[in-house]
């Protein structure tokens, strides 16, 4: 809202500085958003909330400054209606609910010409053009009361009555705006016997309009519903100065009087004679709302002594009606402040004039919280990020909406997808199923910029089949380690290490690897299953979706769904006495076929190392010479611990034996 | 032997205690101990010491090759030479454990506010990004066909539901499951159908505060938010409480920060007491509780506290500016 200095000095005094008042009305709600010099004149821009819409207008704005400053508001002296005038045209109202009140006035004999220099003046101050004086005083009256008002030429108007009613489907509309619109039935419009002249509150039509030959003019002025004129001024992308204050609701009680106003002032600047007033009412004036408000409330909610005869004056200068009881004060609302209708509303309106700085800066008295809101997921996100980057991963943190190409290069299609309906652009298309679009996007961009050797994660959330699910996922890409004592390409052994010790770390510990099926986007790929649930994958980008990336190098990729493992309970477990007797290791080493899974091998040792065998670790891996194709050498360490006491070498020599034994006659394995 | 091992430590003796130069410490040490030296030699006489007398001729050759390594072991000591592995050190050759890598800046904002606030008692809490009209809009106290939405352009699903275009959101859910007192915060992504520049995106993160007890004040909202930011941007930050409106909070207030750098007010949260039709939708009885609520955009806040110029940074993910923080 525009608020020219010189249009706001016709209503009050204001004897400050324009930046000393925009100060004052920032301060108390209505933020000054800056000061500009048009035509060497100082407007302030204001911005009003939604819930102010009485501030949407000069003389709302004035109040304001009167409540602020104490002076008083000199508002414009009104004609009267002429007593006997006549019915200016029948009304008929189809939809009581879209348009509860409507004014007509019959204006007759009226010279269209320029309006008077101030409002030729004036208009532009607030981004109106000047056009004539008729269409002139319509909006000079909407900015001065926040009432919009409509004229139409009244011989243009076809049959004897102006109906509201709800467009026909397909009606067509021409707007003044010249443009054409095809309405439907959820339009409110004004009509003549045989057309829309007007869509309510939005924009009047170009076959009415008051024009240079206008003699006769029909000035409207009304009530129409908000949700209503909201939904046809978003519909037809119609934003106007009369359809913005009425989605904010205009007040009932002002209508008649803002059409006395323009009439008036069409009557100075034009001539002619009023010959007719039409007034159909649908639904009656509320009656003004009475609010109680206690004093002591004022203090328990905002925490600052305010008197109660400081109390009572600010709401009287806000225009409130106020009555002093015991204890209580009862307040009257006025009809133009529609949001307040409850006692914290009423307290706000003390706090804004009195000032927010009074309020002095306390600290609660509850600071310790029982945990029935605590979510331990949420407190061990950041926990686990720390974690993740200690082991050397950058977090990234990417776009959870995707183009549909970004998708499709990813493996997924259009259907593994939830799709936005009002997306902006291309580019936020569809909700992620998964973060490895965000994932290899960030490589790509990294990659083409020579930022090389990329370890990365993401924790986020995916949405998959109508499920959000925070995941966590993982890149290796180019070198795991570089430096001039050891140089290592990234590999899928080195992620899956990563994984385990972000699974150890919550405590995780019944975790396995299993073969992945058939894996669409990853080759190699394993399934990492946890607690016996499939909680992601692991392994390769597959080579084709690499290339639609145009990732010249291998990336190894996990995802892994954080739902179960973020809110893993871990309980406290009772520590174990650490073994008295020495541990003896031994190692063995075999050539096996390379199809037997180690994990496989490892279960037999297990199992015929008991009772004794404590730890089977697998420290060698060697295929290439002297090996025959088709097989692998593998070499173990084992550890063996008794409760009790110490081993000979013949028993340790004989539990060898055992393993051996079985991995000959179970795999087939040659010793070395 | 015995003899030979006797005679062989007083000469190593009496030739070390001369010794003052490292170099002629080593050529001494290869002539006594190196492979070929004085001591292998008596050494080797081993195999022809009578049986009966090998045990102590074992026990001579233990102790001396001990009192030798002693000696030079301090002589080195004493001339600061330093042993053959620690000679070849290069302590300006640059160390070879991994990097670690970083949080990402918006993380690192969010766990420093979640420290503030952690230490004012408040515990972290998340909600759903994908939502309802309800949480999002109704029991915020948002009305259908209200102007008041126009703040909080939304992006819906086709499946119906919405992305959240607040944090606010969180608080509903948590007040429907817990009953006061309440005291959380709530971090989280955020989606709006913004034009993308350079200080608005269509996703940014808000983190939403919440206090629910019997006697919450305005004030105690002011001292609340007057320690974060003291801490978060310094003990001389400036606040400025201004009126505004939000449909789920009243009395609402923005809040500015003063920039000496830029010698201006900038809004940095949005707060209020939480409006009692809000603490009704989820049953709460608002005579006897009361509350405050806050929210701030994650974003600004780091983009003001690092000098950051254009929030797109943040979701290019370009590992030269993310390793700056």
């Amino acid at each position: 809202m525009k608020l020219p200095i010189e249009w706001l000095k016709k209503y009050i005094d204001v004897s400050v500085s324009a930046d000393k008042l925009s100060d004052l009305l920032t301060m108390s709600g209505s933020k000054v958003e800056g000061v500009e010099k048009t035509n060497g004149s100082d407007v302030i821009e204001i911005e009003v909330t939604t819930n102010r819409p009485d501030c949407l207008s000069i003389l709302g704005l004035a109040h304001e400054i009167s409540a602020i400053t104490g002076k008083k508001v000199k508002y414009p002296t009104l004609g009267k209606t002429p007593a006997k005038s006549k019915e200016a045209i029948k009304i008929k109202i189809d939809d009581k609910k879209g348009c509860p009140k409507y004014t007509a006035r019959f204006l007759s004999g009226v010279s269209i010409k320029d309006s008077p220099v101030e409002c030729q003046k004036f208009l532009p101050l607030v981004d109106v053009r000047a056009i004539n004086n008729t269409v002139d005083a319509t909006n000079f009256v909407l900015f001065e009361t926040g009432q919009p008002l409509h004229a139409f030429d009244a011989d243009k108007l076809k049959g004897p009555e102006i109906i509201v009613r709800r467009a026909k489907k397909n009606e067509k509309f021409l707007a003044i705006d010249g443009n054409e619109y095809t309405l439907d039935e959820d339009t409110l419009v004004i009509a003549d016997a045989e057309r829309p002249v007007a869509i309510a509150g939005v924009m009047g039509g170009k076959l009415t309009e008051v024009t240079s030959e206008t003699k006769n003019i029909l000035l409207e002025s009304a009530y129409f519903d908000p949700a209503l004129v909201r939904r046809a001024s978003k519909k037809y992308k119609l934003s106007t100065d009369s359809s913005y204050r009425f989605e904010r609701s205009v007040t009932l009680e002002n209508v008649e009087q803002a059409s006395r106003r323009a009439a008036d002032l069409i009557l100075e600047w034009g001539g002619g004679s009023e010959t007719g007033f039409s007034y159909k009412q649908t639904a009656s004036s509320s009656k003004p709302k009475s609010v109680l408000v206690r004093i002591d409330s004022v203090e328990k909610v905002l925490g600052v002594k305010i008197p109660p005869s400081r109390i009572a004056t600010i709401l009287k200068n806000l225009g409130f009606g106020v009555t002093t009881q015991t204890n209580k004060i009862s307040v009257n609302v006025p009809p133009f402040r529609r949001d307040v209708s409850q006692e914290a509303d009423v307290i706000e309106e003390i706090l804004r004039i009195e000032g927010f700085d009074k309020v002095p800066a306390a600290i609660p008295t509850t600071h310790h919280v029982p945990g029935s809101a605590r979510d331990i997921k949420a407190e061990r996100v950041l926990e686990l990020k720390q974690y993740i980057a200690a082991l050397g991963f950058q977090e990234i943190i990417t776009y959870s909406l995707l183009s549909a190409k970004a998708l499709r290069q990813s493996g997924y299609g259009e259907k593994d997808a939830h799709r936005l309906k009002n997306f902006v652009s291309a580019e936020q298309e569809y909700l992620r199923p998964s973060l490895l679009p965000g994932m290899l996007g960030a490589v790509q961009f990294n990659l083409n910029r020579k930022n090389e050797s990329l370890k990365f994660f993401e924790l986020g959330n995916r949405y998959v089949n109508g499920r959000e699910e925070t995941v966590l996922s993982l890149c290796l890409c180019g070198s795991f380690e570089e430096n001039w004592r050891r140089k290592e390409e990234s590999s899928f052994y080195d992620l899956k290490g990563v994984i385990e010790n972000i699974l150890a770390t919550s405590q995780l510990k019944n975790f396995e690897w299993k073969q992945a099926k058939n894996s669409p986007l990853l080759d190699n790929a394993s399934d990492i299953v946890v607690e016996s649930r499939p909680e992601g994958s692991l392994g390769y980008v597959s080579k084709r979706i690499l290339t639609g990336w145009d990732i010249a190098k291998n990336a190894v990729y996990a995802e892994i769904n954080l739902e179960n493992i973020l809110g893993y309970n871990k309980s406290a477990e009772k520590v174990k006495p650490v073994a008295k007797f020495p541990i003896v290791r031994r190692d063995i080493a075999f050539i096996i076929d390379e199809k037997v899974p180690v994990s496989d091998i490892e279960k037999a040792i297990r199992e015929n190392g008991r009772p004794y065998l404590k730890e089977v670790r697998l420290f060698d891996q060697y295929i290439g010479k002297n090996i025959a194709s088709g097989k692998r050498s593998l070499a173990f360490s084992l550890a063996y611990q008794k409760d009790s006491g110490t081993f000979t070498e013949d028993e340790i020599t004989a539990l060898q034996q055992i393993v051996g034994e079985t991995l000959k006659k179970d795999f087939q394995v040659e010793f070395r | 032997m015995i003899e030979a091992l006797k005679d062989l430590e007083r000469q190593a003796t009496e030739e070390l205690a001369s010794v003052s130069d490292s170099a002629l410490l080593q050529e001494l040490k290869v002539k006594y101990l190196g492979r070929k030296g004085l001591f292998a030699a008596v050494s080797s006489q081993m195999s022809q010491v009578p049986p009966d007398q090998k045990r102590l001729a074992g026990q001579e050759l233990n102790r001396v090759k001990t009192v030798l390594d002693e000696l030079f072991q301090s002589k080195e000591g004493s001339l600061g030479a330093g042993n053959a592995s620690v000679k070849s050190i290069d302590i300006t050759m640059p160390g070879t454990f991994h990097t670690p890598g970083r949080l990402h800046p918006l993380s690192q904002v969010t766990a420093d506010i979640t420290k503030i606030f952690a230490r004012l008692g408040f515990s972290v809490v998340q909600g759903p990004e994908v939502e309802t009209e309800y949480y999002n809009f109704e029991a915020l106290n948002i009305p259908l066909d209200h102007p008041a939405r126009d703040s909080f352009d939304t992006f819906y699903l086709e499946n119906g539901k919405l992305l959240r275009s607040q944090t606010s959101t969180v608080q509903i859910r948590v007040m429907e499951k817990s009953k006061p007192p309440v005291k959380i915060i709530a971090p989280g992504k955020v989606y709006r159908p913004d034009a993308t520049d350079a200080t608005h995106s269509f996703m940014f993160h808000q983190l939403e505060g919440l206090m629910v007890d019997e006697g919450v004040r305005f004030s105690d909202l002011k001292g609340v938010l007057y320690a974060f930011a003291q801490e978060f941007f310094g003990s001389d930050t400036k606040l400025r409480f201004r009126p505004h409106f939000f449909p789920f909070t009243e009395p609402s207030a923005e809040i500015d920060i003063w920039m000496n750098s830029r010698g201006q007010w900038l809004e940095i949260l949005g707060a209020g007491m939480v409006h009692p039709n809000v603490l009704r939708a989820v049953k709460i009885n608002p005579e006897k509780y009361s509350g405050f609520a806050f929210g701030m955009g994650i974003e600004r806040l780091a983009m003001l506290k690092y000098g950051v110029e254009d929030i797109r940074h943040f979701f290019e993910n370009d590992l030269r500016f993310l390793r700056q923080f």
